[in-house]
Formats: structure tokens, sequence, C-alpha cells
């Protein structure tokens, strides 16, 4: 198989310290390929956010080791890991988390303002990013004024502007309705096919099924590749 | 070689309109950029890079224009400049001198006589080109309306008046002194004098003065009037000693140097201080924060004002980034490194410290020009200390600020 586009080898958590010790992740491997849409799923507490935090570069395991294209984590400062997000991870969070005070373009453009791109060609990316979603012709509408479901597409905008090889999404259904929530799959899963990038989605949604290509169980701090039921796919479509 | 000098001033005056036309087209932007946002605080934040965007593009523009144009620049200021400083140091070269004062002084009010023989010593002295005597008192001015106000009469002697204020009203020459009972009135003072005229008779402790001149640009912090007459009047109207002074002043010869001539009058005069103007400045400016409640109370003022802005500034910061954790853990998370945050709450702070500055130099160029007869003042070098100040508390502020953001956790934004 090809080279994963982000690994993590042997990573696990333990929270607090001694008598107060939690541990959220048991040691694990996960490898995220180009082209494929990776679901981690489990019920609630089970460390399915740790997990993602982890391959997001936002979380330093307790044990264990990511790997970006192959290289090794271990000695990046914070602004070199912040840098590597910067460039290789894109991020959907389950609240969206766009700045309400900006515009949708706006809102798209901020990993390009980090990266120093000129400005022209930031707003002609954001455009794009846009456009990708079926949002473009709300490209100037204040984000907050927009409905969830729209929130979102920005968000996967946002995402995909800098061309990360990697997308990391949590939850990225659980604030949307059921329609709403399917169409923001199939555009994922769009994603993951036609523009060859790693997408794994965090979700307890049994629908999300539907679009995956791998799937790891997490409970109880262990996590473990499953095979994805094609039961389970076709019962979710 | 007269049509080349010509051509050339034509062509100077051209490039000097389009560097003025092109200081105000950036001035300009600067300000669109500013005032676009809604919230000047928003423009830190993004909320419209198209904002900050016009803002630090005026900047950049104003940079370039002042490299652009370093050269009409430089010109300018030698045609303009630099002649007038060379005139200006000339004058005060010419006029350089030192006082000689009782020892007693700790400023131009709080000083005591010293014996009238003083002046010949001082005369006497290698290095010294003249020494003239100057009597300061007090005495009773009777305006208009009947009032009697105390009142500091200054007397100075021909042939140089040494102890004239600098700046007499045009048309005032300081021989108009040389009759007897003929005073300078500060010019300020005219509408108290019943609009006084040249010529008008001006009663001072029984004795007749008649209006001689007018000097300008004195604006005392004193409650008490200023003439300045001859020597001779000066004591009448105060009933000063005539074997003491209040002061020598003592005219350089070319080439001597200040500090020199200072010891030396000092080794003669032991029971006298020798001050520069310098000092005497100084000296009284010392003597006003110190000696009256004005440098306390309104040191202090400042200092409470400045650390009540200072925490305000603070406060307000550092709650817009309680406000949006959520907002930058998530720029955090998408790649913001720690000088880009910097960069983002910097420009918020110094946003702050811009809008103070100019709200406050407005507000003091707005009443200046409102009461042009307020003492008020203000040199490029205070400006650009308290420029500085405003900068460098603003920055301090937001220290508290940037410490919360540099070390928020990134891995909120995957919290609920
Ligand atoms: N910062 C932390 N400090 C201590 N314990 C933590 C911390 N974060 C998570 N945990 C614990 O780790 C375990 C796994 O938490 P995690 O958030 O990964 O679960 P989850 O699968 O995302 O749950 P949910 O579906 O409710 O979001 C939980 O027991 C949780 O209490
Ligand atoms: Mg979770």
């Amino acid at each position: 198989m090809k080279n994963p586009a982000l690994e993590g080898i042997g990573i696990g958590k333990v929270f607090g310290k001694d008598g107060l010790a939690v541990r959220a992740l048991h040691p694990t491997h996960v490898a995220l390929y180009r082209g494929q849409v990776l679901v981690i799923m489990g019920p609630s507490g089970s460390g399915k956010t740790t997990l993602i935090s982890i391959l997001s570069l936002v979380l330093t395991p307790t044990e264990g080791e990511v790997r970006v294209d192959g290289q090794s984590l271990r000695n990046v400062s914070s602004d070199g890991l912040a840098k590597l997000r910067r460039d290789k991870v894109g991020f959907i969070f389950q609240q969206f988390n766009l700045l309400a005070g900006l515009s949708a373009l706006e809102n798209v453009a901020i990993p390009l303002l980090l990266r120093g791109t000129a400005a022209k060609e930031r707003v002609a990316r954001a455009k794009c990013a846009l456009d990708l979603v079926s949002m473009g012709d709300r490209a100037n509408a204040k984000s907050r004024l927009l409905s969830g479901g729209q929130q979102q597409r920005v968000a996967i905008a946002r995402a995909l502007v800098a061309d990360a090889g990697v997308l990391l999404c949590d939850e990225p259904t659980a604030s949307l309705d059921g329609q709403t929530g399917r169409s923001v799959l199939d555009i994922l899963q769009r994603i993951a096919r036609d523009s060859n990038r790693a997408v794994a989605i965090v979700t307890h949604d049994e629908r999300v099924l539907r679009i995956a290509d791998r799937l790891i169980r997490v409970e109880d701090g262990h996590a473990e590749e499953s095979e994805v039921d094609e039961l389970a796919k076709r019962r979710s479509a | 070689m007269s049509h080349d000098s010509h051509s050339d001033r034509n062509h100077f005056t051209k490039e000097v309109h389009q560097a003025k036309n092109d200081l105000f087209e950036i001035g300009e932007r600067i300000l669109t950029g500013l005032l676009r946002s809604k919230n000047l605080l928003e423009i830190g934040r993004a909320r419209s890079h198209r904002c900050k965007e016009e803002f630090v593009f005026g900047l950049e523009a104003l940079v370039e224009h002042a490299l652009r144009n370093a050269r009409v620049f430089g010109d300018l200021s030698c045609r303009c400049i630099v002649p007038l400083r060379a005139k200006d140091f000339a004058r005060y070269c010419q006029d350089l001198f030192v006082w000689v004062a009782s020892a007693a002084t700790e400023g131009t009010d709080a000083t005591d006589s010293i014996p009238a023989n003083r002046v010949q010593v001082a005369a006497g002295t290698p290095g010294v080109a003249w020494a003239e005597p100057v009597v300061q008192g007090f005495g009773r001015v009777t305006r208009p309306d009947g009032v009697r106000e105390l009142v500091k009469v200054i007397g100075v002697q021909p042939p140089r008046y040494a102890g004239l204020p600098r700046t007499l009203s045009a048309g005032t020459s300081p021989q108009a002194l040389r009759a007897s009972g003929r005073i300078f009135m500060n010019a300020n003072d005219r509408p108290t004098f019943g609009a006084a005229e040249l010529g008008d008779r001006v009663e001072v402790d029984g004795r007749a003065g008649i209006v001689a001149g007018f000097f300008e640009g004195m604006d005392p912090h004193s409650p008490y009037y200023y003439l300045y007459a001859n020597i001779d009047d000066a004591r009448g109207m105060t009933d000063f000693l005539q074997d003491r002074v209040t002061y020598v002043a003592v005219g350089l010869e070319q080439g001597a140097s200040t500090e020199d001539v200072k010891r030396r009058l000092l080794a003669r005069n032991p029971d006298t201080t020798v001050l520069s103007r310098r000092d005497l400045h100084n000296a009284e400016i010392r003597y006003f924060l110190v000696r009256s409640p004005v440098g306390i109370v309104f040191g202090m003022g400042t200092v409470v004002a400045a650390f009540i802005g200072g925490a305000i500034v603070a406060v307000t910061l550092y709650s817009t980034v309680i406000d949006r954790t959520r907002d930058y853990g998530m720029l955090k998370a998408v790649g913001a490194r720690g000088r880009d945050l910097l960069q983002l709450l910097m420009f918020q702070a110094w946003a702050f410290a811009l809008v103070g500055f100019l709200v406050g130099a407005g507000a003091f160029f707005v009443v200046r020009h409102g009461y042009p007869n307020l003492p008020m003042r203000v040199s490029p070098e205070m400006l650009g200390a308290i420029a500085l100040a405003a900068f460098l508390s603003c920055t301090l502020a937001s220290l508290a600020a940037v410490r919360r953001v540099l070390t928020l956790d990134p891995a909120i934004v995957f919290k609920a």
C-alpha cells in the first residue's frame, strides 16, 4: 500500500498523574491514506476526541509518535507543529468555529492569511474553495448569518483552501439535521475521492458509515480497526 | 548660471508640491482604513482584513513616500531649516550670558539680592565681555477699575538691557526704556488694563508709568503681573535698595567657555551662585514642580490617569481574549504561530495607543486653538515622548492578554 499521509504509531494518552491519572487512549496504530475516508466511531467518553486531537497535532501523546508524510514529530517545537498544522492539516469542528464577524470569504482565507499569501491570491483561492462546497454565491455574507449547514460548508472550504493533504473532522454532522448532514458527507466523500486527500471523521453517528472506506471502533480507550459492514453501509444510505 | 538656478528652484518647488500632495493622499488612505471598520479593535482581529490591509498599505506607502522623497526633504531642510538654525544659533551665541545671583536662588522668583559691587567684580573677571545689573521687586499696580494688584517689576540697564524678554512685540525697542517712567507691559495683560495702548499711564505704587512697549510669549505661571522698567524706575517702584541688585547678567567674550567663566565668577563671588541660561531654566522648572503644589497635583494626577488608562486597556484586551478563547484556540489549531497571534494582539494594543494619542493630542490642540491665551506648549520632542509612552503603556497593558493567548491549549477546539 501507498505511504500514509498521516500516521499515529503506538499513540496513547494518559491525562493527569499518579492517583489522578486517567487513561483516555491505549497505545494504538492509526494510518490515514490519501483518497480514503476513515471513520472513527465509539460511544461517549471512549476516547475519540483524544485520538483525533493527537492526530491533529494539538495534543501530545504520552506514548508513541505521529508522523506527517513519514516525518517524525518527536523534536518539533510548538511553532513547528503550528506550521505543520497550517500547511498539512485541515480542520472541521462540530461547532464550525467560524469567526462570527467575518464574511464567509474572509473566514475561508484565514489559513492563507497565516501563510502570508498575497491578498489577490487569497481571495481567488478562497472563492474557489467556496465554489467547491457550493457556497460561492454567499461569499460576502457574514458567517453568523448563515445556517448551520452553510456554516459547516464554509468550515469545509476553510479546511480545503490551503490544499492540506489531511482533513480531520470532529462530529461534522452532529450539529446538522439529517438532510444537511447527508450533503456535508457527500462533499467530504467527494473531497477524498476527487482531490485525493485523506479524510478522517470522528463520530457516533451511524449514518456516516455510508461514506466510510475504513472504520476504527473505539471502546473504553481501545481503538481497533474493523471491517466496514456492507450491510450497515447499505442500511444507512 | 542664474538662469540655471532659477529653473532648478522651479523644479524643486514642483517636487515639494508633489510630495505634499502624496502625503495628503496617504494620510487619507490610512484614515479610511481606520474608519472603514466600525470598531477599531476589529482591525486587529482581522474582522475585515480589507481595512487592515488599507491601513497597513497606507503605512507602507508612507514609508515608501518618505524614502522616495528623502532627497526632496533633505533639500528642503538644507534650504530652509539649516540656515534658520544657523541664524538662531549665531544670535544665541552672541548674547550668550550667565547670571550671578544670590546663593539662595531656587528660581527666578525665589531669590535674594546681592551687593551691587558684584557688577564690577564680574566685569573684571577674565572671559567676561560685559556685566549689567538687573533688579527685581514687587509693587502694587492699580488697574483701571481701581483694584490694586501685585506686580513684579524688573529693572534693566542700558546699553544692553540684559534681562529683557527676547520676545518684544513688533515696534517695541529696548531704547524706549531710556527715558524715565517708561514701562513694558505683557501683551497678554492689555485687556486687563483697558486695552492698553502705547502712551497709556499705569500707576505702580504711586508712581506713573507710561506704556512704552509690549512683550509677548511670556506666560508666567505666577499670580501677578510682569512689568519691565529701567533700573532706576524699578528701584523706585519697588523700594529696592540702591546698593543691592538681584542679578548680574554677564556677557561672555567670544570664544570663552561658559564653564570656565562660571568657575571663575564663582571663585570671585563665593557667596553667590552662577547660573547659565539653561541652569536658570532648569532651576525654574524644579522650583515650580517641587515648591508649588502644581508639581505634586499634576504629577500624581498624570500618574494615576496613566495607570487607569493602562488598566482599562489591559482589562479590555484581556476580556476580549477571554470572550474569544474559542476563536483564538481555532486560530492556534489551524496553524497560527506565537508570532502571528502576537502580531494580532499588538495590532489591537497599538490601535488603542494610536487612538488614545490622536484623541489626546487633538484635544490639546483644539483647546489651545480655542483659548490662545492659555499657556499651553508642547515641543515636538514632548509629543514624541508622549507617543512613545502611549505605545509602551499599551504594549505593557497587553502582556496579560498575550500570555493568556500564548498559553492557550489549542486542544480546546475539539471540546464541545
Ligand atoms: N483534559 C483531560 N483531562 C482529564 N481527562 C480527560 C481530558 N480529556 C478527556 N479526558 C477523559 O478521557 C476520556 C476520553 O475522552 P474523549 O473526550 O476522548 O471521549 P470522546 O470519545 O470524544 O467522548 P464524546 O463522544 O462524549 O465526545 C474520558 O474519560 C474523559 O473524561
Ligand atoms: Mg468527543
